[in-house]
């Protein structure tokens, strides 16, 4: 930070400013969103003004308050740094960052596309030119399946800083409004952003957290957050979910996971690290019914799975968990991987696996149904009848302002019955490869994660390898 | 069912006072922000960073002013709109 002339009262005062006005634009969206949450479905649809205000105006005030409150947090910083060195108890540190190592000549870009074996093969044949490739082409290494977590997470954290700021100044320049493609990507960046540095209850700032992959060049920026170290864990899982997931949900998939990390720690079978893998379009409500976007996320999953084993010559125990559509996306990345990647997989929220091969699975494939889960209900749709089924997505979704798209969802699924259900394969429930797990007390489709709930006990008992926490359904 | 058409409208009546002077707030807000924010210590390309982002979470708030603005007319027209039907001779329906 450069500052002239400020002194630590003033850069105080400055940071004060700010938190204010976070805290202003906190309470702006609170009270908005309580205004149009009083309104009845058909009066918020009147006003088209309730979709507009949660996919980017509510989403947009989120960041400009993590963004000024991130701003208050340097400048009280900058102060302090100033009166530890005014004190003299803290002498100016010089950062001697190390020349990069140059012996060998630079290095060039791998081929595209191979494998993460080949991928593992070509970083460590740089030697002690890895450092150069990290500074100077961190874009080669962050979504490389196969390099080392940790390496993959300084090369993002690098690329997202320098995006974030190219898509500000593009913005800026050619004044791109809030519905701009420019715009959406540039609130999934700082969405992510927001999510390597989410907070613990306590206020605590978690530190250990790895952003193993980034990618805004399609419409959709994609990304994977890992809670823990995925490099040194004993036990490390990707959990991928399911429709209407983006990048700006990714705050609170992170909380999902750091309280599973949390769950399955405490069972002191070793170290852990949850993944949340964001790395496909999820479909909306509209399209769930159409397994395209699991097909095409089932590559790219089975490619980022592979690469977590293999980077780990130490061997790690890896557990694949797959939300809702999410679970699909899994159950079709597991019909491509090669055996002894995963270890176990979980599914929950399922509404049908495809007819995937879970073979390659080396342990148990587990499989939580909670009552009243109308998703899950779609995938017995072949038995049961389409309205039914309809009702239960309709009830499933049917959040603030969302009965009517719930409805429409509910509609298309019923309407949709067998012909496209059938794609989805067989109703879970009944598919004698996967071990049923209790989701005792828990309803509906979004509560297996809750925090001490009897499911995600059970999942994080998973996670950890212990059979003996696991309490079957 | 009437019960419920007089609850829409009353909500739909305090949603459109509540958006119109959000709408004003956050105009009003803005510009003194923008003030203070050019007035923030920074120097440098750190000041540069800064400002380049403040600008885009800048036009983020004046869209939402203006779709607030929008959307609080609208209320006030459907609540004007739902009272004359329920109230008119032909008894009316909700939405």
């Amino acid at each position: 930070m450069s500052l002239v002339g400020a002194s630590p009262a003033e850069l105080q005062a400055a940071a004060r400013e700010l938190d204010e006005a976070a805290a202003w634009v906190d309470a702006s969206g609170r009270d908005l969103s309580n205004s149009l949450g009083a309104l009845s479905w058909a009066g918020a649809a009147a006003l088209a003004f309730t979709d507009v205000w949660s996919t980017r105006h509510k989403p947009a005030l989120q960041s400009t308050s993590a963004y000024l409150r991130d701003h208050a947090n340097r400048l009280r910083q900058q102060a302090q740094q100033q009166l530890d060195a005014s004190s003299g108890a803290g002498a100016a540190s010089s950062i001697g960052k190390g020349g990069a190592a140059s012996g060998g000549g630079e290095p060039t870009r791998p081929p595209y596309g191979p494998r993460p074996a080949g991928n593992k093969a070509w970083w460590d044949s740089l030697g002690d030119r890895q450092a150069w490739v990290e500074k100077h082409h961190p874009e080669w290494i962050g979504n490389m399946d196969g390099v080392p977590a940790d390496v993959r997470d300084r090369a993002n954290r690098a690329i997202l800083d320098s995006r974030i700021k190219a898509l500000a100044e593009d913005i800026a320049a050619q004044g791109a409004g809030s519905d701009s493609p420019l715009m959406h990507t540039f609130l999934e960046l700082t969405a992510v952003r927001e999510a390597l540095k989410c907070t613990q209850s306590n206020g605590q700032t978690i530190t250990d957290r790895q952003l193993l992959l980034l990618d805004d060049s399609g419409p959709i920026v994609r990304a994977a957050i890992s809670c823990g170290l995925a490099n040194v864990s004993e036990h490390v899982s990707v959990y991928t979910p399911g429709m209407d997931t983006t990048a700006a949900d990714l705050v609170d998939k992170v909380r999902d996971m750091d309280k599973l990390r949390s769950t399955a720690q405490s069972m002191n079978q070793g170290s852990v690290a949850t993944v949340v893998w964001l790395g496909y379009q999820t479909p909306n409500g509209y399209d769930a019914t159409d397994l395209g976007l699991a097909q095409a996320g089932a590559g790219p999953l089975e490619s980022f799975l592979t690469g977590i084993n293999t980077s780990r010559p130490d061997g790690v125990h890896l557990t694949a968990l797959g939300h809702s559509y999410g679970s699909t996306t899994t159950a079709l990345a597991i019909d491509r991987l090669e055996p002894g990647v995963v270890d176990q997989a979980v599914f929950f929220g399922s509404p049908g696996l495809a007819n995937a091969d879970l073979s390659a699975v080396g342990g148990e494939s587990y499989f939580l149904e909670a009552r009243g889960d109308g998703v899950a209900d779609a995938g017995s749709v072949n038995s049961a009848s389409g309205a039914a089924a309809g009702g239960g997505i309709g009830y499933v979704l049917g959040g603030p302002g969302g009965a009517a798209v719930g409805a429409a969802v509910g509609g298309a699924l019923g309407s949709a019955t067998k012909a496209e259900m059938a794609e989805f394969g067989g109703d879970p429930a009944k598919d004698a490869r996967l071990v049923h797990l209790s989701s005792e007390g828990s309803r509906g489709h979004s509560a297996y994660l809750d925090p001490g709930s009897v499911s995600q006990t059970n999942i994080a008992a998973v996670i950890t390898g212990n059979p003996y926490g696991i309490r079957q359904g | 069912m009437s019960n419920m058409i007089g609850a829409d409208i009353a909500a739909l009546r305090s949603f459109a006072q509540r958006a119109t002077a959000r709408s004003q707030e956050i105009d009003a807000r803005i510009a003194q922000l923008q003030v203070r924010i050019e007035a923030l210590p920074w120097t440098g390309s750190d000041r540069e960073q800064f400002l380049a982002e403040w600008s885009v979470h800048h036009r983020s708030l004046v869209d939402l002013a203006r779709d607030l603005a929008d959307a609080g007319q609208r209320a006030f027209r459907h609540a004007d709109d739902q009272e004359h039907a329920s109230g008119g001779p032909s008894g009316g329906s909700g939405w």
